[in-house]
């Protein structure tokens, strides 16, 4: 299959006053033409973080201490601002939480989606308002010709986070980014949008990275799953396997906190994150997991292929499931 | 094709209104604050006055007499005239010219620059903010009269001179104030977005930075006009400004004070009209400050 994107080993820390946090610890996966990835966990888990490093967006105190993010091959991270520049926006499109904060209040957001295209192509923006139009109808804003020139406050919060889509993929990019694209919204315009989503990623034959806290959501839209915690992969796998055979104490943890379509009592995980400045020594879930042993608590698991997903617990030995349930 | 384009041309001309339509709300906003409303009329007299010297004065300001000299305000001279004979209506409206045209003008320049260094600092931070900053605080350390007459006993007297003098003292000011304008601007997600859509920084600057940061501008540079009014006038009052016989105000006064305790209008009248010009453009800043910052309508009225 085709790896648009490869991230190696990546590394991404925060250096603060009272020592550094360790967002992004060692992650490496890679993103398959077409393939929706959806990125599950908990807030500080280093979902975001690693959204914002692929779209080139830490800045101090944060850096990337090591690793590779490979787009097509490229290595991003030893572009220069001049070679990012020509890429993001045009084949890296980003879609970020809040849609009230990411538009230019002094502008018309006609002009803003105008400008993005512009951005690419050269020109002044008042050349491309009959494309932004177009774009604006293709992100499905009712009278997009008349929403051309209203201000951003003249707009909802689904209609704001329409317009940033359209701004995101206004060149057609090959990877979207879409962190938490619904999580500011009502809940009744949140599928709306996740659906619009999908089907723009469709048309456009772009790949997908979906960051949210929303495991349920992501076991209806992704192709794959990635498990977050406290700046590790824990599990990444099919949504068929995590759905039906969730293997890392945490994933289950997620998910019964959250499941629904049973009557079963909402359990919530005991704990909160650790520090990501002193992780603990082992396994980082440990403090927190109910089946946690010694080995846990002492040795850092690493990601293993397991029952067709890859996790990284001591509870599960290579090719087999010997966890205790 | 045809139809379309026609149709896209209503778009635009749309957005015109829309802006021309804020713009409206925005002087709504202005004439709701009489003192501020005020004080515009009052500048727009001044400037007119200065403006109709270029074609007619009552007398002609230079010419002197000494047989009518110090003579107290009458009906041929409104004003009374000066040490010399002439007339102190015509000097005010000749020299006009002089005190609010320099204003003006190193207004313009020192908010040029300012703007553009604070906006550099506040958008690259880093050393590039460092050394902006420090020359700044050096600038800003000298007192305000102080720097501007040792700039003036440098360059020469004149009126470029005075300009530049005027300048360079104020811009220190503009650039701090974007600056810290600018520090929060740059954390706005809309920055981030426009980074994202692939925009050069100088775009993202002049577009995007520039366009917030002008209310703040605008409002500083009503305010510093009344300053450089009187900065004007001091340095011409202590004879570093515009050389006599060019009927600057301030200079209008250093010609008259020997006379203050005998015929006190001489120095008396030209200190009003700089006193009101500076008042006025005080005020006028407060009531722009208002009209443009929509958190602060009616609070400052209250209070």
């Amino acid at each position: 299959m085709n790896i648009v994107l490869d991230v190696r080993n990546l590394k991404v820390y925060y250096e603060l006053g009272n020592g550094v946090v360790k967002a992004v610890d060692n992650v490496s996966f890679q993103l398959y033409k077409g393939e929706v990835l959806g990125i599950a966990g908990e807030s500080g888990s280093g979902k975001s973080t690693l959204g914002q490093a692929i779209a080139g967006l830490i800045r101090p105190p944060g850096r990337i201490v090591g690793g590779q993010i490979l787009f097509k091959g490229k290595n991003l991270l030893e572009l220069r601002e001049s070679e990012w520049r020509k890429i993001r926006g045009k084949e890296i499109g980003v879609i970020f939480q809040d849609p009230n904060s990411y538009l230019n209040p002094v502008y018309t957001v006609g002009f803003q989606v105008a400008e993005a295209v512009e951005a690419h192509n050269g020109g002044s923006p008042k050349h491309y308002i009959h494309k932004a139009i177009e774009l604006l109808k293709m992100v499905r804003i009712a009278d997009a010709p008349r929403r051309a020139i209203n201000y951003p406050f003249q707009l909802s919060g689904g209609m704001k986070q329409r317009v940033l889509t359209s701004i995101a993929i206004a060149n057609k990019p090959e990877l979207i980014i879409a962190d938490e694209p619904t999580s500011a919204l009502d809940v009744t315009v949140q599928a709306e949008v996740v659906e619009l989503l999908l089907e723009l990623k469709k048309e456009l034959g772009s790949s997908m990275i979906f960051i949210t806290h929303d495991l349920p959501l992501l076991l209806e839209i992704a192709d794959r799953i990635m498990v977050m915690y406290a700046g590790k992969i824990v599990e990444l796998g099919s949504p068929h396997h995590i759905r039906n055979n969730p293997l890392h104490p945490y994933t289950r943890g997620l998910l019964e906190s959250v499941r629904y379509e049973r009557k079963a009592k909402l359990k919530s995980i005991p704990g909160s994150i650790p520090s990501l400045i002193s992780p603990p020594p082992g396994c980082r879930f440990a403090p927190r997991c109910p089946f946690a042993n010694e080995k846990c608590r002492k040795i850092e698991p690493s990601l293993r292929q397991v029952d067709g997903r890859l996790v990284a617990c001591h509870l599960f030995n290579e090719g087999g499931n010997d966890g205790q349930r | 094709m045809e139809l379309a384009n026609t149709r896209y041309n209503n778009v635009l001309s749309q957005i015109k209104q829309e802006k021309t339509k804020r713009r409206r709300e925005l002087l709504e906003a202005l004439r709701k604050n009489k003192w501020a409303l005020a004080s515009l009329y009052i500048i727009i007299a001044l400037c007119a006055m200065s403006l109709v010297s270029f074609i007619y004065t009552p007398y002609n300001p230079f010419q002197f007499n000494l047989a009518i000299a110090r003579q107290p305000p009458s009906l041929s001279h409104p004003l009374g005239t000066d040490e010399l004979g002439r007339d102190i209506l015509s000097r005010i409206m000749y020299g006009g010219r002089y005190t609010l045209g320099i204003s003006f003008i190193s207004v313009t320049l020192g908010a040029l620059i300012g703007v553009a260094l604070g906006i550099l600092a506040g958008y690259y931070g880093g050393k590039v903010d460092t050394v902006i900053m420090r020359i700044v605080d050096i600038m800003l350390a000298f007192p305000t009269i102080l720097l501007a007459i040792a700039l003036v006993a440098a360059v020469g007297q004149g009126v470029k001179s005075l300009i530049l003098a005027i300048s360079i003292t104020t811009f220190p000011v503009y650039a701090r104030l974007v600056r810290g304008t600018v520090l929060q601007i740059v954390n706005e997600d809309y920055i981030t977005a426009a980074k994202l859509i692939g925009l050069s920084s100088y775009k993202i600057m002049v577009k995007h930075v520039l366009p917030n940061t002008m209310s703040v501008i605008i409002v500083q540079m009503s305010y510093y006009m009344g300053l450089s009014i009187l900065l004007a006038s001091a340095l011409g009052f202590l004879g570093l400004g515009v050389p006599p016989p060019k009927p600057e105000w301030g200079t209008m006064i250093g010609g008259g004070r020997t006379y203050f305790f005998s015929t006190p209008h001489i120095v008396v009248i030209p200190g009003i009209f700089i006193f009101i010009t500076s008042l006025a453009f005080n005020l006028l800043g407060d009531g722009l400050r208002e009209a443009l910052d929509p958190k602060l309508r009616g609070l400052l009225r209250r209070g």
